[in-house]
């Protein structure tokens, strides 16, 4: 149950100003300005990237499944609004809620951690009983590469290694409870013995598989937590962590200009202070345009001039912007035109399935 | 020259004796020649490449459909002290990829899949060496009769070619003489010596239930795993009901270890029930078609299809996952008079019908007219199209070979664009044509009265060598004669989390 509660937490406080997908685009993590910007102004950053696998059809049977239990209100159909029901806050307020998030602050570093931790387990384990020939639970390069680098610096001391892994997350484990410290043990891989699945944990701990999978990012946001409070009582645990600074990669270049564009810069202020060419800013804004439902672009084209761009895009019965562009006053250039055209592509979209 | 190729398979795979025609293909291949391999799944046929890899000068290169089974053999072959093999994949980094770059001459056996084979600057990499065999492993991959979809495959001619024409091995465990015909003419190759050895499998016995419903179904899939203990695998045609299968079984049979396996699953899991089960911590796999390829497990004993396979081909590639030590093991294939509708629908799903694809038109002519470009990526691509993966693949390729898009960029609106659209179109209608005759061929297969295995395999080949134990439903089987070894199993049971972990790490209790 511990999803619905996220759900209708997120629900609560986004309070029916935002869509559903709103919310599906934060648990999954989604690396767009808005949805960064949200979790900021709902207050949901714990909650951001928590459930990165989960598929927009699975959610949106989730809401479904929470309208027809009552505990999700319907608000605006069209827009996909909705807002927790009496009965909704009601069941969540009489629900303990166990766990602590830090999504804004992990959501990348989580997976690095603990694909690392996974596959340096196995890799000792295999190498302490001289079997060099076992499926990697963890196929993704980066981290095979990290785990090849540390698995070389302590090769032929897999013993004392195992032993300081084994007390440092005795260390962290001893604070979760029972249940969580078994569930997080039975996720692991050694030699000869695979880790449990999803799907196995949630029937052998009687939850559902969102839940298990919740309680295991959870976990591991609190270990990443333990970590940074006093790294030299994890030696160990502490090299698995990545240093990277997650919040360097949501702002892709589009999102730094749209930061200036917040401010009021003009594009020329925007080019000059990022040392960027004018075209490029123009085709962040185009981009903007055409991703981001809040975006106005008003300030670059008035209505009169939009009217117009539509009027010769009817006319020109075809997307080419030369065609358009002659039919139209010589003082609109194709930067407005473009504009026009993103948004356009965005209704259209929208409307059609 | 005879005992000389065995005393080389004695002294690098410690085998005293080749199995069925190991040694002819073998020798073919030494000698210079093309040749096309069928050997029945199980019987052997990497060591038909792996053997020449060792012995001839210059590189070995391995086309392979699944990473999975790519990584299985180099690991094998590592573990046996041959280090000159690796595998290539996509996910490779760029520094990964300059390793090998830079190394490219040192290796002797490269494993690669179509799709990166597909790609300039492998190309380019492998021309700097001498390619002294290019092998097609599951060669049926590359027939349009064949199983999935891989557009790739139906480029390697070129890919030959661009190598050099280098002698060339395709190995198959399932082709009819149509899928002969067409991997010989897929690959430009009509002179290949063809190796054709019986597919069949004597030592598996052929059972077809006739039920009213899935409850049946249930029921009786119950009742005989309460009584048999052994590694199984079940079949479903979808995702679901694989899923909620093993759910119903883990409550129905306490202390049997159940799990489910799909390719919808993240890849962790994946290879964890892949393990699970190759150790024999999982006891029985629910289990859709991606399960299968590479599963090399010599104690499956049960193979139960839940749902009709959509080809006889599937079926026999399936079911030669049993059986692989040799003892006697057991296909069940149940069905249900409601099931012939549901293939069907899943053929439809795999192509994209006349709705999708001028959508898909109509949209490509909307990005096109305003300068821009597909999606890089192609989740992405499939998502704005309202595809799934396979559909968007086989448009993708389809789109490619008219030069309609090339990567991400996409060719201007013209006049022929209506004519490429009546040509995927028909391309379309032509493929799920296909597929119905195929799938009609193994629903009158399930109707037999006559001897279930002379019937299934008098479409691969003239005859076969009879059943080593029981043979089929249709000459007399019966489940109380069939008495395998059950198997025992060890738990973890009522450990605390400490010790679980402690144990999990190798340290003394
Ligand atoms: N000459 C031999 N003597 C004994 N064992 C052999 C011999 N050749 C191969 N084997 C063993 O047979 C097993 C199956 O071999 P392999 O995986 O090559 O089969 P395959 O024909 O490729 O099967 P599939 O169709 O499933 O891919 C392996 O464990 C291999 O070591
Ligand atoms: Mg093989
Ligand atoms: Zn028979």
């Amino acid at each position: 149950m511990i999803f619905e509660q996220i759900i209708l937490h997120c629900f609560q406080n986004i309070k029916a100003e935002r869509s559903s997908s709103s919310i599906y685009h934060l648990l999954k993590g989604k690396r767009s300005i808005q949805t960064v910007q949200d979790a900021h102004l709902y207050s949901l950053g714990s909650y951001y990237g928590v459930y990165k696998s989960i598929s927009k059809g699975y959610y949106d049977k989730k809401i479904h499944e929470l309208v027809k239990d009552d505990l999700l209100e319907m608000v605006d159909e069209q827009e996909a609004l909705y807002h927790i029901s009496h009965k909704g806050l009601e069941w969540k307020n009489n629900q303990a809620f166990p766990l602590s998030f830090k999504g804004l602050l992990y959501f990348d570093k989580a997976d690095i951690f603990m694909g690392r931790l996974l596959l340096l387990i196995q890799t000792l384990t295999n190498s302490k009983m001289n079997f060099y020939s076992f499926i990697p639970v963890v196929n993704n390069p980066e981290i095979e590469l990290w785990v090849k680098h540390a698995y070389r610096r302590v090769k032929g001391s897999e013993s004392v290694i195992l032993y300081k892994i084994y007390s440092e997350l005795k260390l962290c484990l001893s604070q979760l409870l029972e249940k969580e410290a078994n569930i997080f043990v039975d996720r692991l891989t050694g030699y000869q013995s695979y880790g449990m699945s999803l799907f196995q944990l949630s029937k052998e701990y009687n939850m559902t598989v969102d839940d298990i999978h919740l309680i295991l990012i959870s976990i591991i946001h609190r270990i990443l937590g333990d970590l940074e409070v006093d790294s030299t009582k994890f030696p160990i645990l502490s090299t698995m962590v990545d240093k990277k600074s997650s919040l360097s990669q949501i702002t892709n270049s589009a999102s730094e200009t749209y930061k200036y564009f917040l401010k009021g810069l003009t594009i020329e202020q925007i080019a000059n202070v990022r040392h960027l060419k004018l075209n490029t800013i123009q085709d962040h804004l185009v981009e903007i345009a055409l991703y981001d439902h809040q975006f106005s672009i008003d300030r670059y084209v008035n209505k009169n001039e939009q009217n117009e761009i539509l009027s010769a895009l009817k006319k020109a019965n075809s997307h080419r912007l030369k065609d358009i562009k002659k039919l139209v006053d010589d003082h609109i250039n194709y930067f407005q035109i473009r504009l026009v055209l993103a948004i356009q592509n965005k209704h259209n979209r929208q409307g059609g399935n | 020259m005879e005992l000389e190729l065995e005393r080389e398979l004695q002294k690098h795979f410690r085998f005293s004796t080749f199995r069925t025609g190991q040694k002819e293909i073998i020798q073919d291949v030494l000698n210079g020649n093309d040749v096309l391999g069928i050997l029945p799944t199980g019987s052997g046929k990497s060591i038909c490449y792996q053997l020449p890899a060792i012995m001839m000068d210059g590189l070995t290169i391995v086309v392979s459909p699944l990473i999975s089974l790519m990584m299985d053999q180099v690991k094998e072959m590592k573990a046996n002290h041959f280090k000159k093999v690796i595998a290539i994949n996509s996910f490779m980094n760029f520094e990964e990829r300059r390793e090998i770059y830079r190394n490219i001459h040192t290796y002797k056996l490269l494993f690669i899949s179509p799709e990166l084979l597909s790609q300039d600057f492998i190309i380019h990499l492998l021309q700097r060496v001498k390619v002294s065999l290019f092998v097609i492993d599951e060669a049926h991959c590359i027939s349009q009769w064949g199983y999935e979809f891989r557009p790739d495959y139906l480029k390697l001619n070129s890919i030959i070619e661009k190598l050099g024409n280098p002698p060339t091995l395709a190995l198959s465990g399932t082709a009819t003489p149509e899928v002969q015909a067409d991997i010989m003419t897929s690959l430009n190759k009509p002179e290949m010596i063809k190796h054709i050895y019986p597919m069949d499998k004597p030592n598996i016995a052929f059972c077809i239930e006739e039920v009213e419903n899935d409850q049946e179904k249930n029921d009786m899939i119950i009742q005989l795993l309460k009584k048999y203990n052994i590694p199984t695998l079940i079949y479903f045609s979808s995702r679901l009901t694989a899923e909620s299968f093993t759910r119903f079984l883990s409550e129905k049979l306490q202390g049997r270890r159940v799990g489910f396996y799909h390719a919808g699953m993240e890849p962790m899991d994946r290879v964890m029930i892949q393990q699970q089960f190759m150790n024999n911590q999982l006891d029985i796999v629910c289990c859709t078609s991606a399960f299968g390829m590479g599963i090399n497990k010599g104690n499956i004993r049960l193979i139960i299809h839940y749902h009709i396979p959509l080809q006889l081909e599937s079926f026999i590639q399936e079911v030669g996952r049993a059986g692989r030590d040799g003892k006697s093991s057991v296909s069940l294939l149940l069905f249900s008079k409601s099931d012939m509708l549901l293939p069907n629908h899943l053929i439809k799903s795999e192509l994209p019908d006349a709705k999708d694809l001028s959508n898909v038109f109509g949209y490509l002519r909307d990005l096109t007219l305003q300068d821009m470009d597909l999606p890089k990526d192609d989740v992405q691509i499939q998502n704005l199209f309202n595809l799934n993966e396979t559909q968007w693949r086989f448009l993708r390729y389809q789109l490619e070979k008219h030069h309609l898009i090339h990567d991400n960029k996409i060719m201007d609106y013209n006049k022929t664009w209506e004519d490429i659209y009546q040509s995927i179109f028909h391309v379309i209608n032509s493929r799920v044509k296909l597929k119905i005759s195929k799938l009609t061929e193994i629903i009158k297969w399930i109707h037999e009265d006559r001897c279930l295995r002379d019937t299934l395999y008098q479409g691969f080949q003239p005859t076969h060598s009879g059943a080593e134990f029981q043979c089929c439903s249709n000459c007399g089987f019966t489940w109380s004669e069939w008495t395998p070894e059950q198997q025992e199993i060890e738990s973890n049971l009522g450990l605390n989390w400490e010790n679980k972990l402690k144990k999990l790490l190798l340290l003394d209790i």
